[in-house]
């Protein structure tokens, strides 16, 4: 069954955690770990791993969410590896496309940030739910209401798309059956004909959605949905926890450039 | 109470109009069937008890509330709950009780309220155990009972409803119908449109449509027993009262308007002659 960033549930600490707080946080370290240098990279990767048990996520789980990734992060290190210029590593020759020791260097970095980026963006997916998440999605855009837009409606429209998700999959099944027992072939034959396949398929799920959305804007109007303002049965409330939470984080952040400055100032000394 | 008076309406003006002079009252807390063949109105009809659609001509008035005032329209909305065809396409939330709270987080109300509401309509429906499921989780008679849990919200007094039995298996068409019957009980007035004769025989009153008009109305029993006309507009009559009916033809001395299976079982029992009496002749 598809499942929405895979969200899973439990009861542990940072589960308990208010929505805005994770997703400050992974803000914040996604910020710091994209300047990160090996060091500092080192103890954000300390402090990401140690948040695991905390979690009560499986560590398997997060390698499953970065296996998706990996074509894209190991083009990220081949290109860093090959296109850096500097000193080739030995048996390498001395082209201007060459592995070289800053290429495997850069390389190695920039595909560390990037998993460390997967990973702390998976900590909030994994112990948020979807509704809670578009409940602080609402909650970090209503700066744009100064602008007219309303943060309500976007988050809303959020909750709506990705309500839609399953339901459209399944009917996409369906449509892809009938076509099927109609003698239609899907992911055989040549581009040609497998693009054609994929309009068969198209056309009567946009069909489809387009009658699915008349019917749903009816029953919105019948239940009262309007211009005017709306509450939620959710109230977003920080908690101890969440001040607790937000410091560690930012406590780590900053735990780098203070080292820095501190062996900057022995150095000094 | 509902009034619809004269109600001619045309999807569009010069078009042939889909009804053509509705007369209508609606009694508080009662029990309303619509039926009628496919393409009769029912559902047009219906979409005019909340201001979905405004009449064309004729008034429809919901406890004395205009549908064609925009200012009533949200307490119209709020007054009578409307569950739809498909529930697949009326469930708006990411969670059961998300979904649940969509209509109550319209109003205004304050979270506290909307939790109360939500865990209140959710027990009527039977359904609290699933206040967290993802809607697609769901059997299509679950489903309904979502989306009735989500008008019950809203706090209506009178829910009028679209074949919400169609496309169900015996257990979730007996669990819709029987949420529909507590519900009356409580004193909500019922419109149930059904294509199914069977489900209405409970209903205080029967209305058949042919062309956007009322062709015939009255108790289920009386609306039954005109067999042929109903058959006429391609509709049927509950099995029982087939039998019956086919029985009365043939000579046999059973009373018409037989609807349900405990009053067949009275009637025929009282066609045979009681054993023991029949010891005694003897």
């Amino acid at each position: 069954m598809y499942a929405l960033g895979q969200f899973i549930p439990s009861d542990s600490l940072i589960h308990g955690l208010d929505p805005r707080t994770k997703a400050l946080s992974v803000i914040l370290l996604s910020l710091v770990i994209l300047n990160s240098q090996p060091a500092a990279a080192a103890i954000f990767t300390l402090f990401l791993l140690s948040l695991i048990p905390v979690s009560r996520i499986p560590a398997g789980a997060f390698l499953r969410a970065l296996k998706p990734a990996l074509p894209f992060l190991l083009l990220l290190f081949g290109i860093h590896l090959l296109f850096t210029g500097g000193a080739p590593i030995p048996p390498f020759p001395d082209w201007r496309i060459t592995v070289t020791y800053q290429g495997l260097h850069k390389g190695t970095l920039v595909t560390w940030r990037f998993a460390l980026l997967l990973m702390s963006a998976s900590f909030l997916t994994f112990t948020t739910s979807p509704s809670e998440l578009v409940c602080g999605l609402e909650w970090l855009l209503r700066p744009l209401n100064i602008l007219g837009i309303s943060s309500r409606d976007v988050a809303f429209m959020v909750s709506l798309a990705l309500r839609f998700v399953p339901t459209l999959l399944e009917e996409i099944r369906m449509i892809r059956e009938a076509q099927m027992a109609r003698g239609a072939s899907f992911g055989t034959g040549g581009l040609r004909k497998r693009t054609r396949s994929i309009l068969f398929l198209l056309t009567p799920l946009l069909n489809n959605s387009i009658q699915r959305a008349e019917d749903l804007a009816l029953a919105m109007e019948s239940r009262g949905y309007g211009r005017g303002a709306r509450t939620s049965m959710r109230e977003l409330k920080l908690g101890y926890n969440d001040f607790l939470a937000l410091g560690a984080v930012i406590l780590c952040s900053g735990l780098p450039f203070l080292l820095k400055g501190l062996l900057d100032s022995l150095h000094a000394g | 109470m509902i009034t619809i008076k004269d109600l001619v309406f045309a999807y569009d003006k010069g078009k042939e109009p889909v009804l053509r002079g509705i007369d209508l009252q609606i009694e508080d807390g009662s029990y309303v069937a619509l039926v009628g063949p496919n393409g009769c109105g029912k559902t047009t009809l219906l979409r005019h008890l909340n201001g979905l659609l405004l009449p064309t001509r004729g008034t429809v008035l919901v406890d004395g509330l205009d549908t064609r005032d925009p200012k009533s329209l949200e307490k119209i909305r709020q007054r009578v709950g409307m569950i739809f065809q498909n529930p697949d396409n009326q469930i708006v939330g990411m969670t059961v009780e998300e979904d649940v709270a969509f209509g109550p987080g319209n109003l205004g109300l304050a979270p506290a309220e909307i939790r109360r509401r939500v865990r209140r309509s959710l027990e009527t429906v039977g359904m609290v155990s699933y206040a967290q499921s993802p809607p697609h989780a769901l059997s299509g008679g679950e489903k309904r009972l979502v989306a009735i849990a989500g008008v019950l919200a809203m706090d209506p007094c009178h829910i009028a409803l679209d074949e919400p039995t169609s496309f169900l298996d015996p257990g979730g068409r007996r669990r819709v119908l029987g949420t529909i019957k507590t519900l009356n009980e409580q004193g909500l007035t019922v419109i149930h449109v059904s294509h199914d004769m069977n489900e209405i025989t409970g209903a205080d009153r029967v209305l058949v449509m042919d062309q956007g008009r009322i062709v015939l109305e009255g108790t289920p029993r009386e609306v039954f027993s005109r067999l042929e006309q109903l058959r006429d507009l391609g509709l049927d009559v509950p099995v029982v009262t087939d039998l019956f009916w086919r029985l009365r033809r043939t000579g046999v001395d059973v009373p018409p308007g037989v609807l349900s299976v405990k009053d067949a079982c009275w009637a025929l029992s009282a066609l045979i002659p009681h054993p023991r009496e029949g010891q005694k002749e003897s």
